[in-house]
C-alpha cells in the first residue's frame, strides 16, 4: 500500500512514498519528507526484472541527466533497486550475473538500504525486496554468499516420463494456437490458488508456534550442520506460512517437515561424495529424527 | 545422393523451415568455417527475408549497443536524454547473425536468451522501457577445438542445426535450391499421439534434458509436412525433423571403446583380465575403486569454490579385474565452475584396465597450455603411481610408454605452474618418486587417500598461490 501512481517506470514511482506509510518512523528520509502530503491508494506490489547486461546506473540509480541538462539541477534518478522496494526483484539466469552487480545486490539485500554516492549525489533510500533468482546450475553455480541471501530454494527439473513430456508439448502447442483461450482455461484454478494465498497472508500473523515445533527445527538444523541461524529462522517462518496456507492455526511437525527441504537444501555444506544430493540428505535427517523420537 | 548433397539439401530445407517459423524456432546453429559455401548459404537465407532486417555482429558487441544506450551527440544537441535504438530492436521481425558465436560470453548469452524467451528487450539505461525484439538467431559456429562451442544457454534455444563442413563448393553452386514455400499453414497440420510420443522419446534419448528438444521437433515436423503438402505428419517428415533439429551427426559421447588400433605384432590388452592377471607388473596395484574415484570430486569442489582452474589427470591403474574392458582410464578434467558438470565428467571415468599415463599427460599438457594462454595459472594434480603401460600411439608398449612419459614430463615441467603428484599406491615406491622428480612436482604419498585428505591437500595448494 503506497501513495502515488505506479506505472512500471521507476522514476514516477520514486516521487511517491515507497516505505510503509503505516510505519512512518521506519521510513527513509525521502519518504518521511513526503509522508505528510501523501495521498493513499492501492497499487500492485512491484515485480521488477533485473536484466543481465543492466548497467550499474540503472540498478542503483544515477544522476538525472534530463534535469541536469535542461535546468542544471542535480537530481537523483532512481534505479531498479528503488523500483523493487516492497516488491520483488527477479533475476533470470542469476548465475550469469556479472560479479560487480552481484556484490552490489548482496549488500543491499542484507541491509535493505541502497546507498548511492556518485556523480556528486549522496542518496540513501529503502530497498527491501524479495529476491527471486533462477538459473541452470550446469551453466555455472551461484556464489555461496549470494545463495545464502535466498530464503527458499526450489529445484525445477524437466519431467522424466515421456507421458508428462508429451503433455508439456501439447499444452505449449495449445498456448501457441490460442494464448488467451489457454489462459482462460486455467483462470478458475489460478484464482482459487490466489485466494488461498491472500487468505493465508492475513492469517499468518496469528499462527501459533508451539515450543515442541521450535525444538524439532533446532534439532533438524543441528543434525544437518546448517551454518548460522538464518536457515533456522527461515525454516520457522516458512513453516508458519505453510500452516496458514493449509488453513491451520498451529504449526505442527508436519508443516515444518514439508518446507524443510526448500528452506535448508541450499544451506548445507556441500558434500560432493554424497551422490544423493541435498534433498535426500534432508530426507535422511528427517528419517533419523523420526527413528530417535 | 552423396553425403555432401544430402547435407546441402538439409541446409536449404532448414532455411525454408526458419522462414516459416520465424522467431518461434529460436534460431539456426550453423556449423561452418568462413568461406564461399557459408556465404552461399547466407545468401539463400537472406533471400527469404526480403523486407526484414538482418543485423550482424560479433560477440565483442557492446551491451549498450545491443540494448540501446544514451545517444550522446543527440542528447547534447537536444538538451534532453535521447536513447539510441538497440541492435536487437532493430532486428525485430528479422534475423540476428552472430558471427563466431562459439566465443559468446555468458552476459551476451543471457541477453540474447532473455530476448528470445520474451520477444522483448529493455534498454540498458534510464527507465529501461521494453521494446519488441523478435528475431531468428543465426549462430555461426566456427569452433574447432573441444572447448570452442556454442554455449549451452544459446544452443538449447536453437531449433535448427546446419552443418556445412561436408558440403563441397561444387554442390553448393549446383542446381539444388531452397524448397518451394508451403501453401499450407503449419498450425493446421495434425500430428497423431503416437507420433508425438515417438518424437518426445527421441528427444529424451538424444539426451536433450530440457523440454525444448521435443518442442522444436514437434514444430519442425509439422512445418516439413506443410512444405510437402501433407495434412498430417508422416514418418518421413519426422525423420527430416530429427535431422534438422539434432543436426546431421548425433555424437554418442559415452561409448568409448577400448584401444582398437592395436598393431598386429602387439598383444592386445586383455579385457576382461582374470583377477590374478592384471597387465600391470606392479605387485601392489593401485586400489582405485569407484568410491576412491569420487575423491577427485573433492578436488573438483575445491576448484569450484576457489574459482580457479585446475588440472586433474586421474590415473586409474591396474585395478584387478575391475572395470573390465575400459580404456582411457586417464583423463584430464576440464576446468569448470559447475559441480554438476564435474560430477558428470568424473562419473564417466572408468576404473581399471590398461594405464595410458602418457595419453593423460598429453591431455594435461594441452589443457594447461590453454589455461596459461587464457591468462590463468593452473595447478596440476596427478594421482598416479607413475607406471604407464600404454604408449601415446595407443599400443601396449611399456618401453615406448616410458619414453613418452619422460618426454611429456619435460614439457610439463617447463610450464609455469605448480605441480603436485599424489602417490596413491598402497606401498609407495621409488618409481613414483622418480616420476615426480622428472615432472618437477611435489611428491605426496597418500596410501589411504580418502576424500578429506585429497581435498585438504588440494585446497592447501590452491591457497598457497
Amino acid at each position: 500500500v503506497v501513495a502515488g501512481g505506479w506505472s512500471g517506470d521507476p522514476a514516477p514511482f520514486f516521487d511517491a512514498i515507497t516505505c510503509d506509510p503505516d510505519k512512518p518512523d521506519a521510513a527513509c528520509d525521502h519518504c518521511q519528507s513526503l509522508l505528510p502530503k501523501g495521498k493513499r491508494r492501492k497499487v500492485s506490489a512491484p515485480v521488477i526484472d533485473l536484466p543481465l547486461g543492466a548497467s550499474e546506473d540503472r540498478v542503483v540509480g544515477a544522476l538525472d541527466l534530463e534535469k541536469a541538462l535542461v535546468s542544471g539541477e542535480k537530481a537523483f534518478e532512481p534505479g531498479l533497486l528503488a523500483a523493487a522496494n516492497r516488491g520483488f526483484l527477479y533475476i533470470d539466469e542469476a548465475n550469469l550475473l556479472e560479479d560487480h552487480l552481484v556484490d552490489l545486490l548482496l549488500d543491499v539485500a542484507a541491509s535493505g538500504v541502497n546507498v548511492v554516492e556518485r556523480e556528486g549525489l549522496s542518496v540513501r533510500h529503502a530497498a527491501r525486496f524479495v529476491l527471486v533468482g533462477s538459473g541452470n546450475p550446469e551453466e555455472g553455480e551461484l556464489r555461496p554468499q549470494l545463495l545464502d541471501r535466498f530464503g527458499l530454494s526450489v529445484e525445477v527439473a524437466s519431467p522424466d516420463s515421456v507421458a508428462d513430456r508429451v503433455e508439456v508439448v501439447k499444452r505449449r502447442d495449445a498456448y501457441d494456437r490460442d494464448p488467451e483461450g489457454f489462459a482462460k482455461a486455467y483462470k478458475a484454478r489460478e484464482s482459487k490458488i490466489r485466494n488461498r494465498i491472500a487468505k493465508a497472508k492475513t492469517a499468518v500473523g496469528d499462527i501459533t508456534m508451539p515450543d515442541e515445533t521450535l525444538a524439532i527445527a533446532a534439532e533438524l538444523c543441528l543434525a544437518l550442520g546448517v551454518d548460522g541461524l538464518r536457515g533456522e529462522l527461515t525454516l520457522i517462518r516458512a513453516a508458519r506460512a505453510r500452516a496458514a496456507l493449509d488453513g491451520d492455526d498451529t504449526v505442527t511437525r508436519a508443516h515444518l517437515l514439508t518446507v524443510a527441504p526448500s528452506a535448508l537444501r541450499h544451506r548445507l555444506r556441500r558434500d560432493p561424495l554424497d551422490e544423493a544430493g541435498s534433498t535426500a540428505r534432508i530426507d535422511r535427517a528427517i528419517a533419523a529424527l523420526d527413528a530417535g523420537s | 545422393v552423396s553425403e555432401s548433397e544430402a547435407a546441402w539439401q538439409d541446409a536449404l530445407l532448414a532455411i525454408r523451415v526458419a522462414e516459416v517459423a520465424r522467431h518461434r524456432i529460436g534460431g539456426i546453429h550453423l556449423r561452418a568455417r568462413a568461406g564461399p559455401v557459408r556465404d552461399i548459404w547466407l545468401d539463400h537465407f537472406h533471400a527469404t527475408l526480403t523486407d526484414a532486417p538482418i543485423i550482424r555482429f560479433s560477440p565483442e558487441v557492446d551491451e549498450g549497443r545491443l540494448l540501446g544506450d544514451l545517444d550522446l551527440a543527440r542528447t547534447l544537441a537536444e538538451g534532453r536524454p535521447v536513447l539510441s535504438e538497440g541492435l536487437l530492436t532493430r532486428a525485430d521481425g528479422g534475423a540476428v547473425v552472430l558471427a563466431m558465436a562459439e566465443r559468446a560470453e555468458p552476459t551476451l548469452c543471457g541477453i540474447l536468451a532473455g530476448a528470445m524467451d520474451t520477444g522483448t528487450i529493455r534498454a540498458a539505461r534510464m527507465a529501461g522501457e521494453s521494446h519488441p525484439a523478435r528475431f531468428t538467431l543465426i549462430a555461426m559456429d566456427e569452433g574447432a577445438e573441444p572447448d570452442e562451442r556454442l554455449p549451452v544457454a544459446l544452443d538449447d534455444r536453437m531449433g535448427l542445426r546446419v552443418d556445412l563442413s561436408a558440403v563441397s563448393w561444387r554442390i553448393a553452386t549446383g542446381d539444388l535450391t531452397v524448397p518451394a514455400p508451403a501453401s499450407l499453414d503449419f498450425a493446421d497440420i495434425t500430428m497423431s499421439d503416437p507420433m508425438l510420443t515417438a518424437l518426445t522419446t527421441a528427444a529424451m534419448q538424444a539426451g536433450w534434458q530440457s523440454m525444448r528438444g521435443a518442442l522444436w521437433l514437434s514444430v519442425v515436423a509439422r512445418i516439413v509436412a506443410a512444405l510437402n503438402g501433407a495434412q498430417e505428419v508422416a514418418p518421413e517428415h519426422a525423420a527430416s525433423a530429427i535431422r534438422l533439429v539434432f543436426g546431421p551427426v548425433t555424437v554418442a559421447e559415452e561409448t568409448e571403446e577400448p584401444a582398437q588400433e592395436q598393431p598386429d605384432d602387439q598383444p592386445p590388452p586383455p579385457p576382461p583380465p582374470p583377477p590374478d592377471e592384471a597387465e600391470s607388473d606392479s605387485d601392489d596395484p593401485l586400489d582405485l575403486d569407484p568410491e576412491t574415484l569420487q575423491d577427485m570430486l573433492i578436488a573438483a569442489e575445491a576448484m569450484r569454490t576457489m574459482q580457479l582452474p585446475i588440472l586433474l589427470p586421474a590415473d586409474v591403474a591396474g585395478a584387478q579385474g575391475r572395470g573390465s574392458g575400459k580404456a582411457g582410464a586417464l583423463k584430464a578434467l576440464e576446468p569448470t565452475r559447475s559441480l554438476v558438470r564435474a560430477k558428470r565428467a568424473l562419473g564417466r571415468l572408468p576404473g581399471g584396465g590398461p594405464t595410458p599415463l602418457a595419453d593423460g599427460m598429453a591431455k594435461a599438457l594441452e589443457l594447461s597450455t590453454r589455461i596459461l594462454r587464457e591468462g590463468s595459472t593452473p595447478l596440476l594434480v596427478m594421482m598416479t603411481d607413475g607406471n604407464g603401460n600404454i604408449a601415446l600411439d595407443g599400443t601396449a608398449n611399456r618401453a615406448q610408454s616410458r619414453e613418452d612419459v619422460a618426454a611429456l614430463s619435460r614439457h610439463l615441467a617447463c610450464q609455469p605452474m605448480r605441480r603436485v603428484m599424489i602417490d596413491i599406491s598402497a606401498r609407495p615406491r621409488d618409481t613414483a618418486r622418480t616420476f615426480a622428480a622428472g615432472l618437477h612436482a611435489d611428491y605426496v604419498a597418500l596410501p589411504r587417500a580418502d576424500a578429506s585428505s585429497v581435498s585438504r591437500l588440494v585446497s592447501t595448494y590452491m591457497q598457497d598461490r
